[in-house]
């Protein structure tokens, strides 16, 4: 009678649900994060350390290959005329990421490959440092060229990435600037204090670019500069 | 026994659902390779005193957390001011004068596989094979020239993918991450900070905050900067800040954005800037003995309001001239009540021919004398009427 009870018990037991039951219950408690000590398995996972690093990405995260700058393409003009372009756009972003590698802050900034370097071409270069005449004359500096570059990343729109519980709170924007040789060498596009989310990615969209063209710049369509986008632990 | 896969897959996909992970991009970069203990600023830069004349062995971390090889180019350089006051380090292609040309990388005792490392074509630079999700460490000492000046210094190691130049026109951008590399030599330590101005932009309906302070003193100067917004009764409406580096002999302009409020105003706006003035506080190190704040003036600043806000102070605004005027016309009716005077009513009068002769609207009588329906008017009845009008 005993073991008729007992064998009643045994096949009325929902054995594959509860066999499913505890399959999921162990899934979810590694997903929170929860360990038990087990004497038969050793399941081991190493996570590597990430670094504080800058990129240009499309929306998904994904790096762009070739990131590229497009500056309005203008018409030969006798006069100084000025050329605009937007540095971060929803294909090409520019995605910050903080993995614990930075915890008192970062400073991303846009600089030339040089401060004398120029916009080249195989004809008449133009500068991007110069400020006499905001840009339009060439003055004391190294080269016989005018031409500067402005960057305004002060109405861009910063947003946190792909982490959902990270916040911009600490993290600003730069205000809008020309580079001008010796003096402004390099532009703050963002700031972080140590107060930012030592855990956290951002990115950064619509910082405009203004370029002024000296008057009677010759036409030609193989003008290009080096710039290096640096990302610094300060 | 069998499992339902199916349910089994599904059940799995909510868990995962349930318990989101952030998911970061790979990356590569650098780290600090010896963080010390007495200094948690070491585990994101590096930080060190030293004397003049002398040397201290450090080592960087290099990451490579992608799916692939990557061919990177190791370097140090000075540090350079960015716009604003921000830390940045010179370029590649320009020379070093200053700490850059104090550190010198060392890869004649590495241990790693040294085909994958070598100097790079300009001095001072190695060339680092690193393979997809690997770290390699590459040793380097600082050395603290003789006729160094007493204070801190700071240049910065870099990383930086090499890539062929390609062919294309426009901008060719080029990415690199660094880490400040801070040295103190010893000696008279001043920290001081001063504040320089405080401006109001406004840009597209934002209002731009900002107050600059200059590092006077001969080491950087970690202060935690505040903006304080207040509504114009004095209710605190934002706070901005954070703690940021001032390096020394810098100026540092802040910059905070105050997106145009809703419902616009008169706002006033103060700058707080606390730092440790103590001489023994440093990088990563506060003593808290000599805290010290200094203030901007109070500066006020008008912005509009947003659309939708401006549509609801509009309407309220008519809505409470509308209730004031009522109000006002109310209270004169009262008062002109006050002044009628007592009529005795006769055979010819009714409430029609009362209110004509009197020039008054008949139901303000009926309401004044409190007639009740159908407002039927006996002869002697006295009721209250206005005055009789000069003529």
């Amino acid at each position: 009678m005993e073991k008729e009870i007992s064998t009643l018990i045994i096949s009325k037991f929902p054995i594959r649900k509860l066999a499913l039951a505890g399959f999921i219950f162990t899934f979810a408690l590694a997903g929170a994060g929860i360990a038990f000590a087990a004497s038969t398995s050793n399941f081991q996972q190493t996570i590597n350390a990430g670094t504080l690093s800058v990129d240009i990405t499309d929306s998904s995260y994904v790096t762009v290959g070739s990131p590229s700058v497009v500056l309005g393409a203008t018409a030969f003009s006798f006069s100084c005329q000025t050329t605009t372009g937007t540095f971060g756009t929803a294909s090409q972003q520019i995605y910050i990421q903080n993995p614990d590698a930075a915890d008192n802050g970062f400073t991303v900034s846009l600089a030339a490959s040089s401060p004398t370097a120029v916009w080249d071409s195989a004809g008449t270069d133009f500068d991007f440092n110069d400020p006499t005449s905001s840009g339009c004359t060439d003055g004391g500096d190294a080269d016989s060229v005018g031409g500067q570059m402005t960057v305004d990343a002060s109405g861009a729109t910063l947003s946190s990435g792909a982490c959902a519980t990270c916040t911009t709170t600490g993290v600003s924007l730069g205000s809008s600037n020309s580079f001008n040789e010796g003096t402004t060498d390099s532009i703050t596009l963002v700031t972080a204090a140590s107060g930012s989310d030592d855990i956290g990615d951002w990115y950064v969209r619509d910082i405009d670019i203004s370029q002024t063209i000296p008057a009677e710049q010759p036409a030609a369509s193989d003008y290009d500069i080096n710039l290096t986008l640096s990302i610094l632990s300060s | 026994m069998t499992f339902n896969f199916r349910k089994v897959l599904t059940f799995s996909v909510l868990i995962l659902l349930i318990f989101p992970k952030s998911i970061f991009a790979a990356n590569f970069g650098v780290k600090p390779a010896f963080p010390r203990e007495d200094n948690p600023r070491s585990e994101s830069i590096f930080v060190q005193t030293i004397n003049p004349g002398e040397s201290v062995n450090e080592g960087v971390k290099i990451i490579n957390s992608t799916t692939e090889t990557k061919n990177l180019l190791l370097y140090a350089r000075d540090s350079v001011r960015s716009s604003g006051g921000g830390f940045a380090c010179t370029q590649l292609g320009e020379g070093s004068k200053n700490v850059g040309t104090w550190i010198k990388f060392d890869i004649s005792n590495l241990e790693e596989d040294i085909e994958n490392v070598k100097p790079g074509n300009l001095p001072n630079t190695i060339e680092v094979n690193i393979p997809a999700g690997s770290e390699i460490i590459i040793p380097f000492s600082i050395n603290v020239p003789k006729s160094a000046s007493i204070g801190e210094h700071n240049g910065c190691v870099l990383i930086q993918e090499i890539k062929q130049k390609t062919m294309d026109t426009g901008v060719s951008l080029s990415l690199r991450s660094g880490l400040r590399v801070a040295i103190t030599v010893p000696g008279k330590v001043e920290r001081k900070l001063e504040f320089v101005n405080f401006l109001v932009d406004k840009k597209d309906g934002s209002v731009y905050l900002r107050p600059s302070v200059k590092n006077t003193g001969n080491v950087s100067i970690d202060t935690n900067a505040e903006v304080r917004v207040k509504y114009f009764f004095g209710l605190p409406h934002k706070n901005f800040g954070g703690e940021f580096p001032v390096l020394r002999d810098e100026v540092y302009d802040f910059n905070f954005e105050l997106k145009k409020p809703f419902w616009g105003g008169i706002y006033s706006a103060r700058a707080v800037f606390t730092y440790d003035a103590s001489d023994t506080a440093g990088i990563g190190v506060t003593t808290g003995e000599k805290l010290t704040k200094i203030k901007s003036d109070r500066i006020w600043f008008f912005s509009t309001p947003t659309l939708i806000g401006l549509i609801i102070e509009i309407m309220t605004l008519l809505v409470l001239l509308v209730i004031f005027a009522i109000w006002r016309l109310n209270k004169k009716k009262k008062k002109w009540i006050k002044k009628w005077i007592e009529y005795t009513t006769t055979n010819e009068d009714t409430l029609e021919t009362i209110s004509k002769k009197h020039r008054v609207h008949w139901e303000l009588i009926v309401e004044v004398n409190k007639l009740k329906p159908p407002y039927t008017i006996k002869p002697g009845d006295t009721i209250k009427v206005p005055p009789s009008r000069k003529k």
